[in-house]
């Protein structure tokens, strides 16, 4: 079929819609609904995969005014957004299935499920997007319900948490929208991908260097690069659970992934001179030892996950700064082994939350004899974390510093050692979440904890065998990734 | 010719309006609403059904020299008479329940038909005279639905301010209208252009005085910078639906003077009018803006923000005298559509809450979504399509606008546009945050339900909304045809 991804658009947007109302006589059992509709959107979407290879594309005719603006509404895969969509929405369906469970007791279901299926479509449709205007919707479309759900169904200080969040990722959309509008307007109002790809080489270079500055700001909001990451602790710490698996685990990514789709192939003769990329690897490595060392001093399970994420975020940046191929495949390839384990461990300390209530970690320990499953998956996803060979970070890891070091100057070598050692980092803040949780004495209070429900295991287990399986087999994904990367690198003139 | 018969039919349903109240019990004088929502609705689809977009403009006249008054009926005409018919449409419906406790209803609706009458014959008019009989009719009709609930203080404070200022307003056009008159022997459009065409630049000196003159009359009814004061007053005083049409079509008779009568003066030097335009804009905008931030009565709150969106629709105006005449008028007119959508199912809106719980305050309406979930989504949309959120219409405007600034190479004036419309996110974003995000109060609590024909009302604009946000070539070929009639009379 031709236009299977709108369809797979809509099928979200107008499932989102139906468990409004559906929700109301399905009480707490929605979930499953909205389970299957995204289950069922991730069918249609691995329907195309044996056409990644050819980059599949589908284009409508949107707003075409000649001279003025020609915005064109498309989707398109090839193997780097492929990999992103597909993480997305096997994280939101594993998620999905979770919120079951996690989100029994809650109030107004119906509107959760409905929000959190069109939170999806917005994901899923900025990443496919093939035009930026259009990315620009998605990417709206993505804030909106988010912020909803975290400012309803969030825990503490939830509305000025919501509002912070919404308020960072806006201040960062106003610099997006006037680079788009720059980029607009030296392609002569034409704002297709691919279109820009053209025209790149006419911007001048200032303005090439203007854009950079303004994307990366921009975007580096959504990604909580170091010094825009205020957001982001609070949001993912007080965001219900299933929500910060979502935004830890795959919203964040997109930033990264639009970096490398829009700006790095439009400005990457700027990109990649000493100073940019000395700034750019700089401003990664300070979001990794930050975000690490921030983790190693949290009391809170959720805000060591979510300074976690600032740190890995980093790695993955890292490989964008490096801007050589080899390092941009492990990036994409950390985005889909993070999206797993950061999730997995979102989870798990959703479950903390779900049976016993605690997050904090200075009354928890010992639990790994009473719960013996969420601790053996607890410690999966801290080994994902940690980079430990056999799991998807493994490799995308190693990815990254491999590619770093192709970059070969000296320079950059000290970069990439440095890069390596913040792997330690992320080891030490790991081992010490599962010690703190899992091993030692075992509180009186904690006594009656047990495994939860099947229902909130099963996705948790997926998600954890994914990891594993990419981990061990990693050529299931980077057979699209690679030949994706390569594609731009042929644009870019690797 | 037959597109004129829209004044015809307003004209004899507005006639028969009291006639109907005088012969109706007054139990039933709420209802005079759908008569007059139905005289609107008709003449859409008259308007529809005999224009043809992009046709040559066709003429009716109305008294020979030398008096010498005709109306025209070109693609300008036909953008305003469908958004104010559209406007009108819904505000008729809304009154319907929204006044149902109110005395004197016939009056109001008579009221109510007179000034869409004056400002669909605005948009109609020929000449500065036709022009003027027609703005003064409006300007009336408006002045006494401002002050309608007269045995109230502050609709009768705002009402006279209005008075005073608009008066003022008025007195200016005509003096400036004098002048047109005295150096062109003649008030049609055509000569207006001729005149304009024969001026080798604008650095003279009475041309610059008409414009001046112009700019201030005009700029008092679509009170930007800084002649906005009567505003901020007189649109929350007014009943809700009456705000609406203030708000969403009112000020832009203000807009629709300029580009009529001031544009071709403005055309023809950019180095005297544009950057005046552009200066006027950005304080428009930005000072707005700012005063709107510290607003606690919602609908206050909406009045600044239409400020600020005048100051947005002068970005496509500024662009135009600096030389993008095709596109920033496009783009004027879009945000003109996609404004008077936005405010007025704003206020619209806002009329549904202070139906159901007669409040203002915006600290009151916490939690107002959870009972009232389709008025507060439908006040939600509206701002957001206001602070220029995708996929609503006032982005694409908004968008359109930036970049007909930056076509004309003002890139600090699509600088400040993008800053005040995140800016105008702040204030959207803290109401709807309170609307949906906390626990009902108790005046929400104790509140009624909305009545049939306001939801209607609501989700008509709603779908409208959501047509030209989806399908934005719509709204931009709609304001198209504007700005392709004035390119015609450019020649």
């Amino acid at each position: 079929m031709e236009s299977i991804l709108l369809l797979t658009l809509i099928w979200l947007y107008a499932g989102g819609i139906a468990i409004y109302p559906v929700g109301r006589y399905l009480k707490n059992r929605t979930g499953y609904l909205a389970a299957l509709v995204i289950g069922i959107s991730l069918l249609l979407y691995l329907s195309i995969l044996d056409k990644v290879g050819e980059f599949y594309t589908e284009l409508y005719p949107w707003v075409d005014i000649p001279g003025f603006l020609k915005i064109t509404f498309g989707f398109g895969v090839d193997g780097i957004n492929y990999a992103v969509g597909l993480i997305i929405l096997i994280v939101t369906f594993a998620a999905a299935i979770y919120s079951v469970e996690y989100m029994k007791h809650e109030h107004e279901l119906d509107a959760y499920f409905s929000l959190y299926v069109m939170y999806v479509g917005g994901m899923l449709g900025a990443v496919l997007s093939t035009d930026i205007i259009q990315f620009l919707f998605f990417w709206e479309a993505m804030l909106i319900p988010s912020y909803i759900l975290i400012g309803v169904w969030g825990y503490g200080e939830k509305r000025r948490v919501a509002f912070k969040y919404f308020l960072y990722t806006q201040l960062g959309t106003i610099l997006l929208i006037i680079s788009f509008a720059l980029l607009g307007y030296y392609a002569g109002g034409s704002f297709s991908i691919k279109s820009l790809y053209m025209i790149a080489r006419d911007i001048p270079e200032g303005i090439r260097y203007l854009l950079i500055i303004f994307t990366v700001l921009g975007f580096g909001v959504k990604m909580a690069i170091v010094p825009l990451h205020g957001w982001l602790p609070e949001a993912h710490a007080e965001a219900p659970t299933p929500i910060s698996v979502i935004l830890s685990g795959v919203m964040i990514e997109i930033g990264l992934y639009a970096l490398i789709r829009i700006v790095l192939p439009i400005t990457f003769p700027e990109w990649t001179t000493e100073s940019y990329s000395t700034v750019l690897m700089l401003l990664a490595l300070l979001s990794m030892f930050y975000g690490g060392a921030m983790a190693l001093v949290q009391d809170d399970v959720k805000r060591l996950l979510a300074y976690s994420s600032i740190s890995q975020m980093g790695y993955m940046f890292f490989g964008v700064a490096a801007a050589s191929a080899i390092a941009l495949e492990g990036s994409i390839l950390h985005i889909v082994g993070h999206g797993l384990m950061k999730g997995l461990l979102f989870m798990v300390a959703g479950v903390l939350i779900h049976e016993i209530g605690v997050r904090d970690m200075r009354k928890l320990g010992g639990l790994a004899i009473k719960m013996p499953v969420t601790a053996t998956l607890a410690v999966v996803g801290a080994m994902g974390i940690a980079g430990l060979p056999g799991i998807a970070t493994f490799i995308s890891e190693f990815l990254i510093f491999s590619g770093g070091l192709a970059a070969a100057s000296h320079l950059k070598l000290i970069y990439v050692i440095f890069a390596v050692l913040g792997t330690a980092l992320s080891a030490s803040y790991m081992t010490l979440f599962i010690k703190r949780v899992f091993f030692g004495p075992l509180p009186e209070h904690l006594k009656d904890a047990r495994d939860p429900n099947p229902v909130m295991i099963l996705p948790m287990l997926l998600m954890a065998l994914l990891g594993i399986l990419i981990g061990v087999y990693p050529r299931i994904l980077l057979d699209y990734i690679v030949p994706g990367v390569e594609y731009l690198a042929g644009i870019l003139g690797w | 010719m037959k597109e004129f018969g829209v004044l015809l039919i307003m004209g004899s349903f507005a006639f028969a309006t009291p006639l109907m109240g005088y012969l109706i019990n007054k139990k039933y004088e709420k209802y005079l609403g759908f008569w007059a929502a139905l005289s609107f609705l008709i003449s859409i689809f008259y308007v529809f059904m005999w224009y043809q977009p992009n046709a040559p403009p066709s003429y009716l006249e109305i008294f020979p020299s030398p008096i010498s008054s005709s109306l025209r009926f070109d693609g300008v005409t036909y953008f305003f008479t469908l958004v104010f018919l559209i406007l009108g449409f819904v505000s008729a419906l809304h009154s319907v329940s929204y006044m149902e406790h109110d005395r004197n209803l016939t009056i109001y609706y008579t009221l109510m038909q007179l000034m869409m009458i004056g400002l669909v014959g605005l948009a109609m008019a020929d000449d500065l005279f036709t022009f003027f009989v027609f703005w003064e009719g409006m300007a009336i009709s408006s002045y006494i639905l401002v002050a309608f609930r007269y045995h109230l203080d502050e609709p009768v404070e705002a009402g006279m301010k209005y008075i005073i200022m608009s008066g003022v307003g008025s007195l200016l056009l005509l003096y400036g209208i004098s002048f047109v008159y005295g150096v062109i022997g003649g008030l049609h459009l055509e000569q207006i252009y001729a005149y304009a065409a024969s001026l080798l630049s604008g650095g003279l000196y009475l041309p610059v005085l008409i414009v001046s003159l112009f700019l201030v009359g005009f700029g008092i009814k679509a009170a930007y910078f800084p002649f906005w004061t009567w505003l901020p007053d007189a649109h929350p005083a007014a009943p809700s639906p009456i705000s609406a049409l203030l708000s969403g079509i009112v000020i832009k008779a203000g807009i629709l003077g300029i580009v009529r009568y001031a544009l071709p003066f403005i055309l023809i030097d950019s180095s005297i009018y544009a950057p005046a335009l552009v200066v006027i804009s950005v304080l428009t905008m930005t000072v707005a803006n700012i005063i709107a931030l510290l607003q606690e009565d919602i609908k206050r709150l909406l009045a600044y923000s239409s400020i600020v969106n005048i100051g947005f629709i002068l970005i496509g105006v500024a662009a135009a005298g600096y030389g993008v005449v095709e596109y920033g008028l496009s783009s004027a007119f879009s945000h003109v559509f996609s404004h008077a959508l936005g405010k007025g199912l704003a206020f619209l809106a806002v009329g549904g809450i202070l139906y159901s719980m007669e409040t203002r305050e915006i600290i009151k309406l916490e939690g107002f979504g959870r009972k009232h979930p389709l008025t507060a989504v439908a006040l939600a949309m509206a701002l957001l399509s206001l602070a220029g959120m995708p996929p609503l219409p006032g982005f694409w405007s908004k968008w359109f606008l930036i970049l007909s600034a930056l076509g004309a190479g003002q890139w600090f004036l699509a600088f400040v546009a993008v800053f005040n419309s995140v800016l105008a996110v702040l204030y959207y974003l803290w109401l709807i945050q309170r609307m949906f995000l906390s626990e009902p109060t108790k005046y929400v609590e104790e509140s009624h339900e909305i009545a049939f024909t306001i939801k209607a009302s609501l989700l008509i604009l709603i779908g409208i909304m959501l047509l030209l946000g989806v399908y934005p070539q719509l709204l931009y070929d709609v304001a198209h045809t504007g700005a392709e009639a004035v390119l015609q009379m450019m020649g």
